[in-house]
């Protein structure tokens, strides 16, 4: 059974079989279909015409991406079956452990996903396991997806000027955890004062995960944010404080809508642009999905 | 509506000479009260015209349109958590303005983030 750890917390060398898999998986362009499946995921607005998609800004956004990470999981354990499974990176506590700069974590160190990128040249990240990984940018008016021309991913530690300077930290997560008891509410946007958007990041300014995004700002800005696997040590963590909150108010039956929401919301709902086509509700206990939190 | 929106479009063409090229005002709240009339800037060397394009249930269901260069698009829709500007271009914060939202997909560009 795959447990998911603290990136900080794993001996070095386990980080390098974790990054040399990831590795693998973008050399052979399996890692590049999961940045085009979230691309693809964000382009698809349910209903048409609406601002949500069957991935963000609903119901939906905890359980696609939970079933995302599986499959990013089922990818790398093929790859290299001794990992331990995906690990998260809790970056509520970088403030408060790293004497209020998050940046100084060494989380942004070559061993771990490699440093900020180098404002001198072009805000590349030019060390770490990823130094030499090539992104893919989505073209929005054609919908195709062009590599960069040139290596290196691009990131803005609390400094890009489309991104945030502030980074969430542990005294949010508990707040989203202790006050928000509903799951979600009509009209199952990003206006609810549910606990689904308050941890998307969209209710009471921007918080948790969309800050997260927006503070490490480069890649992590776009529809194509999986390019910087950062993306899926966050989400990791996202999908941890979920956990956290459904083994308190609830696992199965606290999932909003059951039925009458937007498609692809639901919990009989097919959940749309991942590799395997799942029911939210199909995700919703971990403990059925065969990984638990360390 | 129709008529209206032409009068001030008109009356924007009037001062369009003075409008074009300088530098883009930052956000007012003024700015998110409701849509502002067909407009065209020039930003980062790229020409963008924001449309309104009314179904007939007034300013709040009206649709925007930004095209850059006359020729590509740049994904717009009216949502997020107060009901301003969202696009899955740029899709984890919402923009006061089309014309703010333009301007932070125009620099993703330049930055090689993405492509318009
Ligand atoms: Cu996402």
């Amino acid at each position: 059974m795959p447990v998911r750890r603290n990136i900080l917390s794993m001996p070095l060398e386990e980080v390098k079989r974790f990054t040399a898999a990831l590795n693998v998986l973008k050399d052979d362009g399996t890692y590049d279909a999961f940045t085009r499946r979230h691309m693809d995921a964000m382009s698809t607005a349910t209903p048409a015409g609406s601002a949500r998609n069957v991935a963000h800004q609903g119901p939906a956004f905890l359980p696609w991406h939970r079933a995302s990470l599986l499959e990013l999981e089922n990818a790398l354990l093929a790859v290299d079956p001794t990992l331990e499974g995906l690990p998260y990176w809790m970056w509520e506590r970088e403030s408060e452990l790293n004497g209020g700069d998050p940046r100084r974590s060494r989380f942004w160190t070559a061993d771990y996903v490699g440093s900020d990128g180098a404002a001198e040249s072009g805000n590349r990240v030019l060390d770490g396991p990823f130094a030499s990984w090539v992104a893919l940018l989505h073209e929005g008016s054609t919908g195709s997806f062009v590599p960069r021309s040139t290596p290196g991913l691009v990131r803005r530690l609390g400094r890009d000027p489309g991104g945030i300077r502030t980074f969430p930290d542990q005294a949010q997560v508990t707040e989203a955890l202790d006050r928000y008891t509903v799951y979600d509410a009509a009209p199952w946007d990003a206006t609810v004062a549910g606990f689904r958007n308050r941890l998307e990041g969209w209710h009471g300014g921007s918080r948790l995960h969309n800050q997260v995004h927006l503070w490490v700002g480069g890649d992590m800005l776009p529809g194509t944010s999986p390019n910087d696997p950062v993306f899926w040590l966050h989400h990791c963590n996202i999908d941890r404080i979920w956990w956290a909150w459904q083994a308190r108010y609830g696992i199965v039956y606290k999932y909003q809508p059951v039925s009458g929401g937007p498609a692809g919301h639901n919990r009989s709902d097919e959940m749309r642009h991942l590799l395997t086509p799942r029911q939210v509700g199909s995700v919703l206990d971990i403990r059925t999905l065969g990984y638990r939190y360390a | 509506m129709i008529s209206r929106r032409h009068y001030i479009a008109g009356t924007w063409a009037v001062f369009s000479s003075v409008a074009i090229g300088t530098v883009v005002q930052p956000f007012s709240d003024a700015e998110a009260a409701g849509p502002p009339p067909e407009e065209r800037f020039t930003y980062r060397g790229r020409r963008v015209d924001i449309v309104h394009q009314s179904h007939g249930h007034g300013v709040a269901h009206a649709q925007v349109r930004v095209r850059v260069n006359g020729r590509k698009e740049i994904h717009v829709h009216r949502g997020g958590p107060r009901n301003r500007y969202v696009t899955h271009a740029l899709p984890f914060t919402e923009y006061s303005s089309p014309q703010q939202l333009a301007r932070a997909v125009i620099d993703a560009e330049d930055a090689e983030l993405l492509i318009i």
